[in-house]
């Protein structure tokens, strides 16, 4: 990969590593670190990667690096958390998206990236297994396990109203 | 092991607890029996114990609870179909079933649209510091530029210092312009040659050099010398060289050192007084350079090797020189003036 190819990587995939990483790690700061990791550790690769690779190896490189963070990182990201959660339940919930989006952070860190590279990147269960390490079997249990999870905080809310 | 009074405490609790061997325990009775302070002390000992009194904690025990499982959901046959519905992972038999059951049950109906709420949808978050991570390797037209005339300026000062370092390592044989030497030792290893030579003093053959395209220069004629130095005119052609006039201090030393010798010498005093010999002054014109025909000749060869065109351009009435180097990056010229009189 080209030095000019890899800085159309980064004006092509740079907004969804945030994305998922700030998904991932629910804070800002994090997610912008791991954003620069990722494509600071392409480019050390640029030459062995190719372009057409080069968005599976930044997520890859994202997912790890967010696995990484979140063990470091547990207690504070479990105290944010903790806040974000409270402070929604005390102002109340505004519509199926927050819902939704409270819920996915609720997912174990496996079923929530699954989910986002599934349903955010499109990936299929074979790539996902790439990514992740898993194997496509794995990948389609935690999605199933992921969307009844979320179907259930769902009709759960829905019954509140 | 045989209990005795020294003993007997280790066989105590086991025997309380009842987990006293048989052995043991009819050796421990038969000790007891024959100790009976022992057993008035151990009895009743068996009858003491501490029972728990029933504590309840002040608050739930759930708050204490912490757990990273979610809680078991079981996947029934319709949320295995309208997930697999939504993931577009399902079978044609299975989609059959499925629209089979959604028309049964219109539960299932909303249980598939409540599904089809799970699929998340993609945020548009721009990264904000997308720039910070392109590396860009355009150089700015400045540092262009600075580094073109810093690469010229560094060759250029190359050129000029080796030239000089050439020019003075070959000093003494760069230029010995066409006039013969003739010198009082090769007068006097010459036998053939008369060796009385006056040299008229004051004669000193200083000429000044004159920048003319074309210099012709004429050696005085020695007053009474027989054999006479021819007259030489130079053509220098390298309108660039001046002529220098060096004298060779030999000369003078050996005719010091010989003024017994036939050779007549008018003395002259110097300075400090001392007699200095003025031979028949040797004629040894060599070319004077200055620094600015070094730098050219520099510039010329190194323009020759690097293969930039360098002209050298006479301005001011041919009074002064231009030199012009001209590359596609940029153009330089430098100015040399002639020596001042």
């Amino acid at each position: 990969m080209t030095a000019e190819e890899f800085n159309k990587c980064v004006d092509l995939y740079s907004d969804s590593i945030y994305r998922f990483a700030l998904k991932m790690l629910k804070n800002t700061d994090l997610a912008m670190d791991n954003v620069q990791d990722c494509f600071e550790r392409l480019w050390i690769k640029h030459r062995d990667v190719d372009f057409a690779k080069a968005k599976s190896y930044l997520f890859t490189s994202a997912y790890h690096a967010a696995i990484d963070t979140i063990r470091k990182e547990k207690r504070k990201l479990e105290y944010a958390d903790e806040a974000i959660f409270e402070r929604s339940t005390t102002n109340g919930y505004s519509d199926a998206k927050e819902i939704l989006d409270k819920a996915v952070e609720k997912l174990p860190e496996i079923q929530k990236s699954v989910l986002l590279l599934r349903d955010y990147e499109g990936y299929s269960y074979e790539e996902i297994g790439e990514i992740t390490g898993l194997n496509e079997s794995q990948v389609k249990v935690y999605i199933y396990r992921a969307r009844l999870f979320l179907k259930e905080q769902l009709v759960s809310i829905d019954n509140l109203f | 092991m045989t209990i005795n009074r020294n003993n007997y405490e280790l066989f105590i609790i086991d025997y309380i607890d009842g987990r006293l061997s048989p052995e043991f325990t009819d050796e421990f009775m038969a000790f007891l029996n024959q100790n009976p302070d022992i057993a008035h002390e151990i009895d009743g000992l068996a009858d003491i114990k501490v029972t728990p009194t029933p504590v309840t904690v002040p608050f739930a025990k759930e708050t204490l609870k912490r757990t990273n499982k979610l809680p078991e959901l079981t996947l029934t046959e319709a949320d295995y179909l309208c997930i697999a519905e939504l993931e577009n992972d399902i079978v044609a038999e299975e989609a059959l079933h499925l629209k089979e059951l959604k028309k049964k049950s219109p539960d299932i109906s909303r249980l598939s649209t409540i599904y089809s709420k799970t699929k998340l949808k993609a945020e548009v978050i721009p990264f904000p510091k997308k720039d910070s991570l392109k590396h860009i390797r355009i150089i700015p037209a400045y540092a262009r530029i600075a580094m073109a005339v810093a690469s010229v300026a560094a060759v250029l000062l190359i050129g000029f210092y080796v030239n000089i370092l050439l020019v003075k390592t070959n000093r003494n044989n760069l230029v010995d312009v066409q006039q013969p030497t003739r010198t009082v030792i090769e007068q006097q290893n010459n036998p053939s040659t008369e060796k009385k030579v006056e040299i008229a003093s004051g004669e000193a053959p200083v000429t000044k050099p004159k920048p003319k395209t074309s210099v012709k220069r004429t050696i005085p004629k020695v007053a009474t010398e027989k054999v006479q130095t021819p007259e030489t005119t130079i053509d220098l052609k390298d309108e660039a060289i001046e002529p220098m006039i060096t004298i060779e201090p030999q000369v003078a030393q050996l005719a010091q050192q010989e003024p017994q010798s036939d050779i007549n010498i008018n003395s002259n005093s110097n300075l400090n007084g001392q007699s200095v010999a003025t031979t028949n002054r040797v004629q040894s014109k060599t070319k004077e350079l200055t620094l600015g025909d070094i730098a050219l000749k520099g510039i010329q060869k190194l323009g020759q090797a690097v293969g930039i065109n360098i002209e050298v351009k006479q301005i001011d009435d041919n009074k002064a020189k231009k030199i012009v180097v001209e590359s596609k990056l940029l153009a330089v010229s430098a100015t040399i003036l002639p020596k001042e009189e």
